[in-house]
Protein backbone atom coordinates (compact mmCIF):
# COMPACT_ATOMS: atom_id res chain seq x y z
CA UNK A 1 0.00 0.00 0.00
CA UNK A 2 1.58 3.46 -0.86
CA UNK A 3 -0.86 6.05 0.36
CA UNK A 4 0.12 9.72 -0.35
CA UNK A 5 -0.71 12.87 1.16
CA UNK A 6 -0.60 16.38 -0.67
CA UNK A 7 -0.84 19.22 1.75
CA UNK A 8 -0.63 22.69 0.18
CA UNK A 9 -3.58 25.34 0.20
CA UNK A 10 -3.57 25.62 -3.50
CA UNK A 11 -5.71 23.73 -5.16
CA UNK A 12 -3.65 24.07 -8.51
CA UNK A 13 -0.13 22.68 -6.91
CA UNK A 14 -2.85 19.96 -5.79
CA UNK A 15 -4.56 18.85 -8.67
CA UNK A 16 -0.69 19.32 -10.85
CA UNK A 17 0.78 17.01 -7.95
CA UNK A 18 -2.36 14.40 -8.25
CA UNK A 19 -1.24 14.35 -12.39
CA UNK A 20 2.44 13.86 -11.78
CA UNK A 21 1.92 11.09 -9.19
CA UNK A 22 -0.57 9.61 -11.62
CA UNK A 23 2.21 9.07 -14.29
CA UNK A 24 4.51 7.64 -11.61
CA UNK A 25 5.15 3.80 -11.13
CA UNK A 26 5.12 3.94 -7.75
CA UNK A 27 2.31 1.72 -6.88
CA UNK A 28 0.70 4.66 -5.56
CA UNK A 29 -2.71 3.18 -4.13
CA UNK A 30 -4.39 6.64 -3.02
CA UNK A 31 -3.81 9.77 -2.83
CA UNK A 32 -5.28 12.20 -0.44
CA UNK A 33 -5.07 16.01 -0.37
CA UNK A 34 -5.67 18.59 2.37
CA UNK A 35 -5.24 22.51 2.16
CA UNK A 36 -3.54 23.10 5.57
CA UNK A 37 -1.17 20.93 8.47
CA UNK A 38 -4.30 20.75 10.39
CA UNK A 39 -6.65 19.35 8.02
CA UNK A 40 -3.55 16.84 7.26
CA UNK A 41 -3.37 15.93 10.75
CA UNK A 42 -6.61 15.09 10.60
CA UNK A 43 -6.29 12.92 7.95
CA UNK A 44 -3.46 10.99 9.51
CA UNK A 45 -5.73 10.45 12.29
CA UNK A 46 -8.17 8.12 9.94
CA UNK A 47 -6.41 7.25 7.05
CA UNK A 48 -2.55 5.02 6.83
CA UNK A 49 -0.75 7.40 4.79
CA UNK A 50 2.69 6.03 3.69
CA UNK A 51 4.36 9.31 2.00
CA UNK A 52 3.51 13.48 2.50
CA UNK A 53 4.28 16.65 0.13
CA UNK A 54 3.69 19.57 2.18
CA UNK A 55 3.91 23.34 1.45
CA UNK A 56 5.67 25.40 3.51
CA UNK A 57 3.36 28.84 4.02
CA UNK A 58 0.07 27.58 4.69
CA UNK A 59 -3.02 29.31 6.48
CA UNK A 60 -4.38 27.16 10.08
CA UNK A 61 -0.99 25.88 10.43
CA UNK A 62 2.00 25.74 8.41
CA UNK A 63 4.61 23.30 6.68
CA UNK A 64 6.84 23.85 9.60
CA UNK A 65 4.58 23.33 12.56
CA UNK A 66 2.99 20.91 10.64
CA UNK A 67 6.25 18.72 10.66
CA UNK A 68 7.34 19.74 14.14
CA UNK A 69 3.67 18.06 15.32
CA UNK A 70 4.02 15.15 13.14
CA UNK A 71 8.06 14.27 14.20
CA UNK A 72 6.16 14.05 18.01
CA UNK A 73 4.05 11.85 17.35
CA UNK A 74 4.48 8.18 17.95
CA UNK A 75 2.87 6.85 14.85
CA UNK A 76 3.57 9.62 12.20
CA UNK A 77 7.10 9.81 13.09
CA UNK A 78 8.13 7.63 10.95
CA UNK A 79 6.20 8.77 7.62
CA UNK A 80 8.69 10.26 4.69
CA UNK A 81 7.73 14.25 3.86
CA UNK A 82 9.04 16.42 1.35
CA UNK A 83 8.98 20.06 1.22
CA UNK A 84 7.32 21.80 -1.69
CA UNK A 85 7.19 25.26 -1.89
CA UNK A 86 8.89 28.55 -2.59
CA UNK A 87 10.46 29.32 0.41
CA UNK A 88 13.70 27.92 -0.85
CA UNK A 89 15.95 30.33 1.27
CA UNK A 90 18.79 28.24 3.39
CA UNK A 91 17.51 28.86 6.89
CA UNK A 92 13.78 27.21 5.64
CA UNK A 93 15.41 24.27 3.81
CA UNK A 94 17.75 23.66 6.94
CA UNK A 95 14.58 24.31 9.45
CA UNK A 96 13.00 21.66 7.53
CA UNK A 97 15.70 19.49 7.41
CA UNK A 98 16.07 19.75 10.85
CA UNK A 99 12.34 19.10 11.61
CA UNK A 100 12.79 15.61 9.98
CA UNK A 101 12.06 16.47 6.12
CA UNK A 102 13.34 14.06 3.93
CA UNK A 103 13.54 15.99 0.41
CA UNK A 104 12.87 19.51 -0.80
CA UNK A 105 11.59 20.80 -4.12
CA UNK A 106 11.29 24.39 -4.67
CA UNK A 107 8.58 26.00 -6.26
CA UNK A 108 8.54 26.29 -9.63
CA UNK A 109 8.99 22.33 -10.37
CA UNK A 110 8.86 20.31 -13.31
CA UNK A 111 7.30 16.79 -13.06
CA UNK A 112 10.72 15.00 -13.41
CA UNK A 113 12.09 17.09 -10.84
CA UNK A 114 9.11 15.54 -8.81
CA UNK A 115 9.14 12.42 -9.40
CA UNK A 116 13.01 11.85 -8.80
CA UNK A 117 12.77 13.27 -5.80
CA UNK A 118 9.96 10.97 -4.81
CA UNK A 119 11.99 7.67 -6.02
CA UNK A 120 14.84 8.89 -4.04
CA UNK A 121 12.68 9.22 -0.58
CA UNK A 122 11.10 6.36 -1.70
CA UNK A 123 14.29 4.24 -1.91
CA UNK A 124 15.57 5.70 1.76
CA UNK A 125 12.52 5.06 2.84
CA UNK A 126 12.32 1.14 2.02
CA UNK B 1 30.54 44.94 13.96
CA UNK B 2 30.53 46.14 10.27
CA UNK B 3 27.52 47.55 8.92
CA UNK B 4 26.46 47.01 5.57
CA UNK B 5 24.66 50.00 4.09
CA UNK B 6 21.87 49.08 1.47
CA UNK B 7 21.24 52.09 -1.17
CA UNK B 8 17.74 51.64 -1.70
CA UNK B 9 17.79 52.15 -5.83
CA UNK B 10 20.15 49.66 -5.94
CA UNK B 11 17.74 47.43 -4.21
CA UNK B 12 15.05 48.23 -6.44
CA UNK B 13 17.10 48.00 -9.39
CA UNK B 14 17.99 44.30 -7.85
CA UNK B 15 14.52 43.57 -7.18
CA UNK B 16 13.61 44.20 -10.69
CA UNK B 17 16.21 41.88 -12.19
CA UNK B 18 15.31 39.18 -10.05
CA UNK B 19 11.65 39.55 -11.15
CA UNK B 20 12.28 39.73 -14.61
CA UNK B 21 14.77 36.17 -14.04
CA UNK B 22 11.72 34.73 -11.68
CA UNK B 23 8.82 35.44 -13.99
CA UNK B 24 10.92 33.73 -17.14
CA UNK B 25 11.97 31.17 -15.06
CA UNK B 26 8.59 30.42 -13.77
CA UNK B 27 6.62 30.27 -16.95
CA UNK B 28 9.21 28.37 -18.84
CA UNK B 29 9.30 25.97 -16.11
CA UNK B 30 5.76 25.48 -15.07
CA UNK B 31 4.48 25.70 -18.44
CA UNK B 32 7.31 25.16 -20.98
CA UNK B 33 6.51 28.25 -22.51
CA UNK B 34 8.69 31.21 -22.97
CA UNK B 35 8.33 34.60 -21.54
CA UNK B 36 9.90 37.32 -23.87
CA UNK B 37 10.76 40.20 -21.40
CA UNK B 38 10.31 43.82 -22.07
CA UNK B 39 11.70 46.76 -20.64
CA UNK B 40 10.95 48.01 -16.98
CA UNK B 41 9.06 51.01 -16.84
CA UNK B 42 6.94 53.32 -14.13
CA UNK B 43 3.00 52.20 -14.19
CA UNK B 44 0.94 54.01 -16.32
CA UNK B 45 -2.92 54.18 -16.93
CA UNK B 46 -3.53 51.89 -20.06
CA UNK B 47 -6.35 54.10 -21.13
CA UNK B 48 -8.31 51.76 -22.88
CA UNK B 49 -11.36 49.45 -21.54
CA UNK B 50 -10.21 46.01 -20.76
CA UNK B 51 -10.93 43.03 -19.12
CA UNK B 52 -8.33 41.82 -16.84
CA UNK B 53 -7.34 38.98 -14.51
CA UNK B 54 -4.27 39.91 -11.76
CA UNK B 55 -3.13 37.79 -9.12
CA UNK B 56 -1.73 40.11 -5.94
CA UNK B 57 0.19 39.40 -3.52
CA UNK B 58 2.33 41.47 -0.17
CA UNK B 59 5.28 40.58 2.20
CA UNK B 60 6.42 42.29 4.92
CA UNK B 61 9.74 42.95 6.84
CA UNK B 62 12.51 45.24 6.69
CA UNK B 63 11.23 46.25 3.22
CA UNK B 64 7.43 45.59 2.31
CA UNK B 65 5.61 45.49 -0.92
CA UNK B 66 3.29 44.26 -3.66
CA UNK B 67 3.36 42.16 -6.61
CA UNK B 68 0.85 42.18 -9.00
CA UNK B 69 0.68 39.46 -12.17
CA UNK B 70 -2.15 41.19 -14.65
CA UNK B 71 -2.82 39.29 -17.91
CA UNK B 72 -6.22 38.76 -19.92
CA UNK B 73 -9.20 36.33 -18.83
CA UNK B 74 -7.72 34.46 -22.09
CA UNK B 75 -4.16 33.57 -20.59
CA UNK B 76 -5.63 33.07 -17.68
CA UNK B 77 -7.53 30.32 -19.27
CA UNK B 78 -4.86 29.03 -21.35
CA UNK B 79 -2.99 28.71 -17.92
CA UNK B 80 -4.77 26.72 -15.91
CA UNK B 81 -5.36 24.32 -19.27
CA UNK B 82 -1.67 24.41 -19.61
CA UNK B 83 -0.79 24.14 -15.84
CA UNK B 84 -3.55 21.21 -15.49
CA UNK B 85 -4.10 19.49 -18.60
CA UNK B 86 -7.94 20.80 -19.14
CA UNK B 87 -9.54 22.40 -22.02
CA UNK B 88 -11.62 24.95 -20.57
CA UNK B 89 -12.72 27.56 -22.41
CA UNK B 90 -14.37 30.51 -20.03
CA UNK B 91 -12.94 31.77 -17.36
CA UNK B 92 -13.28 29.50 -14.37
CA UNK B 93 -11.76 28.30 -11.04
CA UNK B 94 -8.89 26.39 -12.24
CA UNK B 95 -8.01 29.50 -14.37
CA UNK B 96 -8.20 31.98 -11.42
CA UNK B 97 -6.61 29.66 -9.25
CA UNK B 98 -3.82 29.26 -11.77
CA UNK B 99 -3.12 33.01 -11.91
CA UNK B 100 -2.83 33.26 -8.37
CA UNK B 101 -0.36 30.16 -8.05
CA UNK B 102 2.02 31.12 -10.58
CA UNK B 103 2.06 34.95 -8.88
CA UNK B 104 2.94 33.29 -5.65
CA UNK B 105 5.82 31.19 -7.40
CA UNK B 106 6.80 34.38 -9.68
CA UNK B 107 7.11 36.49 -6.50
CA UNK B 108 7.99 33.87 -3.92
CA UNK B 109 11.36 32.91 -5.87
CA UNK B 110 12.17 36.92 -5.72
CA UNK B 111 11.27 37.49 -2.60
CA UNK B 112 13.44 34.33 -1.39
CA UNK B 113 16.43 35.93 -3.22
CA UNK B 114 16.02 38.99 -1.77
CA UNK B 115 16.29 37.79 1.63
CA UNK B 116 19.70 36.94 0.96
CA UNK B 117 20.41 40.69 1.40
CA UNK B 118 17.02 42.33 3.05
CA UNK B 119 16.25 39.49 5.74
CA UNK B 120 13.22 37.75 6.48
CA UNK B 121 10.67 38.89 4.15
CA UNK B 122 6.69 37.13 5.48
CA UNK B 123 4.85 36.28 2.08
CA UNK B 124 0.74 36.91 2.06
CA UNK B 125 -1.67 34.74 0.43
CA UNK B 126 -2.40 35.52 -3.24
CA UNK B 127 -5.69 37.03 -4.12
CA UNK B 128 -6.92 37.25 -7.72
CA UNK B 129 -9.01 40.25 -8.88
CA UNK B 130 -10.82 40.21 -12.25
CA UNK B 131 -13.40 42.13 -14.18
CA UNK B 132 -13.55 45.32 -16.54
CA UNK B 133 -11.93 48.24 -16.36
CA UNK B 134 -9.62 47.14 -13.14
CA UNK B 135 -8.00 49.94 -11.66
CA UNK B 136 -5.26 49.68 -9.95
CA UNK B 137 -3.41 52.33 -7.32
CA UNK B 138 -0.77 52.34 -4.82
CA UNK B 139 0.29 55.40 -2.19
CA UNK B 140 3.24 57.03 -3.21
CA UNK B 141 5.62 55.86 -5.71
CA UNK B 142 4.05 54.25 -9.13
CA UNK B 143 4.57 50.39 -8.76
CA UNK B 144 7.55 49.20 -11.62
CA UNK B 145 6.10 47.16 -14.52
CA UNK B 146 7.82 44.43 -16.37
CA UNK B 147 5.97 43.76 -19.61
CA UNK B 148 6.48 39.94 -20.97
CA UNK B 149 4.92 38.34 -24.16
CA UNK B 150 4.27 34.67 -24.09
CA UNK B 151 3.15 32.97 -26.89
CA UNK B 152 1.40 35.82 -28.29
CA UNK B 153 -0.50 37.26 -25.24
CA UNK B 154 0.33 40.43 -23.32
CA UNK B 155 0.56 40.26 -19.12
CA UNK B 156 2.38 42.26 -16.84
CA UNK B 157 4.37 42.04 -13.71
CA UNK B 158 4.07 44.76 -11.04
CA UNK B 159 6.43 45.61 -8.51
CA UNK B 160 6.21 48.22 -6.00
CA UNK B 161 8.79 47.82 -2.97
CA UNK B 162 9.69 50.22 -0.10
CA UNK B 163 11.85 50.32 2.70
CA UNK B 164 9.81 50.21 6.56
CA UNK B 165 12.05 53.54 7.51
CA UNK B 166 10.91 55.30 3.85
CA UNK B 167 7.56 54.27 4.82
CA UNK B 168 7.58 55.20 8.17
CA UNK B 169 9.40 59.06 7.52
CA UNK B 170 6.04 60.97 6.88
CA UNK B 171 4.90 60.26 10.47
CA UNK B 172 8.39 60.30 12.56
CA UNK B 173 7.00 63.70 13.94
CA UNK B 174 3.46 61.40 15.32
CA UNK B 175 5.62 58.79 16.69
CA UNK B 176 8.07 61.01 18.44
CA UNK B 177 5.67 62.64 19.91
CA UNK B 178 3.68 60.07 21.44
CA UNK B 179 6.99 58.55 22.56
CA UNK B 180 7.94 61.32 25.28
CA UNK B 181 4.41 61.49 26.24
CA UNK B 182 3.51 65.08 24.48
CA UNK B 183 -0.17 63.48 23.68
Amino acid sequence: MLNVLLIDDSVVIRKMLKRILAECNFGITEILEAGDGSQALATLETTPVQLMLCDVNMPVMNGLEFLEKVRAHATFSTIPVVMVTTEGGQDSVLKAVELGAKGYIRKPFTPDEVKQKLADCLKLAA
Amino acid sequence: MEVTVIDPNQVKEMAVDLLKRSAAHAFLTMTGMEAVVGEAHPDQPRGTSSRTVAGFIGWVGNWNGTGILECSPEFACKLGNVLLGTSGESLNEDALDAVAEMTNIIFGSMKTELEKDLGTMGLSTPTVVYGNDVGMRSTGEPFTVVPLTIEGFKMWVKLYLIRVEEKRNPLSHFWAGTTTGAL
